[in-house]
């Protein structure tokens, strides 16, 4: 759903010629740098500061992409963006057109807030906002397919080793099989060596095994 | 607050070397002593020609091997 509602607006901005946007975000920092810029969260002052003025060519340039949507303020990076981050909670513009039904909710959300229904508060932020903080938050099971993928790597690795050893490597030293090893361990005990710390003093020597 | 680092420091100095010297003696008495009891265990009963005649029968001496073929040592 969040990628959804970024495609809708950032798609268009972006796609539009670079050059453009940077000079639109230095015009609307210019214009916007003493707006205080409202609070997604409930808070006691009163209704939220004056509209945003923007000059004749910034409007020409930023309204074909936007369309009725109202711009509230710097954003993230001075374009004229709806972007869902829950590092910054104030997009620069609403998130739905503006409609002569929302416009009367805005009207009426000057005055007492307790007059609003809990619908009519929803409504106006979805107006405003795409997605409330938990939904954005909202864990995607994402993890799972990255542990897949892992576990799939691991599964690759096996195969290519179990390839490796049986087309590439060459036969193993002879020293490495266990008649060699045994053998080893009895010239170590023949010698006697680590006779006392080491192999030797676990050899019973009188019995001829192990000691206990 | 004032000094902090200096405190701090002097708490750490005490607790450095409350560490250091524990280990130490930890040190002195789970290795040192406990490797001297071994080998003073070891070589309390240590028979040195008894182990050379076992050794020698294992075959494990090239030049006592070499000398018994030449016959200049018995078997």
């Amino acid at each position: 759903m969040s990628r959804r509602c970024e495609k809708l607006i950032l798609l268009d901005c972006v796609i539009a010629a670079s050059g453009k946007l940077s000079r639109m975000s230095a015009n609307l920092l210019r214009v916007v740098s003493r707006i205080k810029v409202p609070q997604r969260a409930i808070n006691s002052t009163a209704a939220r500061s004056t509209n945003i003025v923007l000059d004749q060519k910034l409007k020409d340039e930023i309204y074909p992409k936007i369309g009725n949507r109202e711009v509230v303020g710097f954003g993230i990076n001075g374009q004229a963006t709806y972007v869902d981050k829950g590092s910054f909670p104030c997009p620069a513009i609403r998130f739905k057109e503006d409609t002569p039904e929302i416009l009367k909710l805005r009207e009426k959300e000057k005055g007492d807030w307790k007059s609003l229904t809990l619908d009519e508060k929803k409504e106006l932020y979805r107006a405003s906002f795409c997605q409330t903080y938990s939904e954005m938050s909202a864990p995607t099971g994402e993890w799972k397919a990255f542990v897949a993928a892992v576990l799939f790597a691991f599964v690759g690795a096996g195969w290519l080793m179990a390839f490796v050893k049986k087309v590439v490597y060459p036969p193993p030293p002879s020293t490495i099989t266990r008649d060699w090893q045994e053998a080893s361990l009895q010239r170590m005990l023949d010698q006697e060596q680590g006779i006392i710390a080491g192999v030797s003093s676990k050899w019973d020597y009188e019995k001829l095994e192990w000691k206990k | 607050m004032r000094n902090l680092l200096l405190n701090k420091t002097k708490k750490d100095f005490v607790v450095a070397l409350t560490i250091a010297s524990l280990s130490a003696l930890a040190y002195k008495y789970g290795v040192m002593e406990q490797r001297r009891a071994v080998f003073q265990n070891f070589y309390r009963n240590y028979d040195a020609d008894k182990s050379y005649e076992r050794m020698k029968k294992r075959g494990v001496f090239d030049s006592v091997n070499k000398m018994i073929e030449e016959g200049h040592l018995s078997k």
